[in-house]
């Protein structure tokens, strides 16, 4: 890439193509669960039971990996539609979440167990939500694999901490397939309003409320 | 009161496969269902007949789902109620349905009894107005209080 612009143009279309396949999938899905719930409705208004106990099985498994799968690609779209706007609303609970259900195959590839630990009571604030999730990614890519993982949020008047400890170490920064470089994620912080502070086994963020935006 | 069967709804959608499949279990579950695959057919349906609910897709060629409802909302036939069912939906388009007098929001694939739930819901509601706007008329109370009001103004 030659220039911020156009690195930034290309996440962006990058964006927009993911949101449109993932509208379209959802449409397929949308058929398959809509198939199989009319068999299992033909076998159940036929009262054909004991084909239903046979044919509703898989049935019953189609449907919910259709249901499985629209999950997961509703978060995507909704990952993908976060490049749309610089600055919104979010809540940072759900963000966390979504990041870590869209890494969870990597996360699992990597045998790292994640444990949440949320406050509940955290209004949506405004910020940079892709930039945060971004920053997420950095720190969770730089935990060495095989370990447990507890992401932990709080609440105070003036800041919200994202906290992230682990058991296991952290990779050597010369390690080159790490997409996230120090001044990447100095950069990162600077646009969400956050401090990392790393202290033992644990990475603290905290993200100012009056800078980052209002509650 | 009329009865599940009674309650007429049109679907709108141009997945052909996906409206069709979900036009039978629908009418499996005793609802009146007809079903057009574009924007306009679903205008020039309502022109000629008086679906009690609307199930409308947002994204489609042509007129989107969007235009649809705002079309319906400010004709004569606004008191149709109208649920919109889309694989696309984000939290804007929501908040847009809604304003433009949207009954409610599903994103697709929905699960059949939410989506027969919320078609009583809308249907209920849509009798309840009904039912006050005649009493109202009959007693003659809304042109006692529009008279009111146009004082006032």
């Amino acid at each position: 890439m030659n220039s911020d612009k156009l690195y930034r143009a290309h996440l962006q279309f990058i964006g927009k193509v993911i949101a449109i396949c993932t509208h379209d999938i959802r449409n397929h899905l949308a058929i398959i669960r809509e198939s199989t719930g009319l068999i299992m409705d033909t076998l159940e208004f036929s009262r054909s039971k004991l084909q239903g106990i046979e044919i509703s099985k898989p049935l019953n498994n189609i449907d919910k990996q259709a249901l499985k799968s629209s999950s997961f690609l509703a978060l995507l779209s909704s990952f993908c539609h976060r490049l749309d706007h610089e600055s919104s609303v979010f809540s940072i609970n759900q963000l966390i979440d979504e990041l870590l259900t869209l890494l969870n195959r990597n996360l699992i590839q990597r045998e790292i167990e994640v444990a949440k630990d949320y406050s509940e009571n955290i209004q949506p604030i405004e910020g940079h939500p892709a930039i945060l999730q971004f920053l997420l990614f950095c720190i969770i890519e730089k935990i060495e694999n095989k370990g447990a993982l507890q992401v932990i949020t709080t609440d105070s008047n003036t800041n919200i901490q994202i906290i992230l400890k682990y058991e296991q170490g952290l990779k050597d920064g010369s390690n080159d397939l790490m997409i996230c470089t120090e001044a990447l994620i100095e950069e990162a912080c600077s646009v969400v309003s956050a401090q990392v502070k790393i202290g033992p086994k644990e990475y603290v963020l905290t993200l100012n409320k009056a800078k980052g935006g209002k509650t | 009161m009329k009865s599940k069967k009674d309650i007429r709804v049109l679907l709108v959608d141009d997945e052909e496969v996906f409206v069709d499949t979900l036009a039978q279990r629908l009418r499996m579950r005793d609802l009146l269902v007809d079903v057009v695959y574009n924007g306009s057919e679903a205008l020039d349906f309502v022109k000629k007949n008086n679906p009690d609910v609307i199930v409308l897709d947002l994204k489609m060629p042509g007129l989107y789902g969007i235009e649809v409802l705002r079309e319906i909302k400010k004709g004569k036939k606004k008191d149709i109620q109208v649920i919109i069912l889309t694989g696309h939906g984000n939290d804007k388009d929501e908040e847009e349905a809604r304003q433009l007098g949207g009954f409610d929001f599903l994103k697709k694939p929905a699960d059949i009894d939410l989506l027969v739930a919320k078609i009583k819901e809308a249907f209920a509601e849509k009798i309840e107005r009904a039912m006050l706007a005649a009493a109202f008329a009959e007693e003659g109370v809304f042109d006692t209080a529009q008279k009111i009001i146009n004082k006032e103004e």
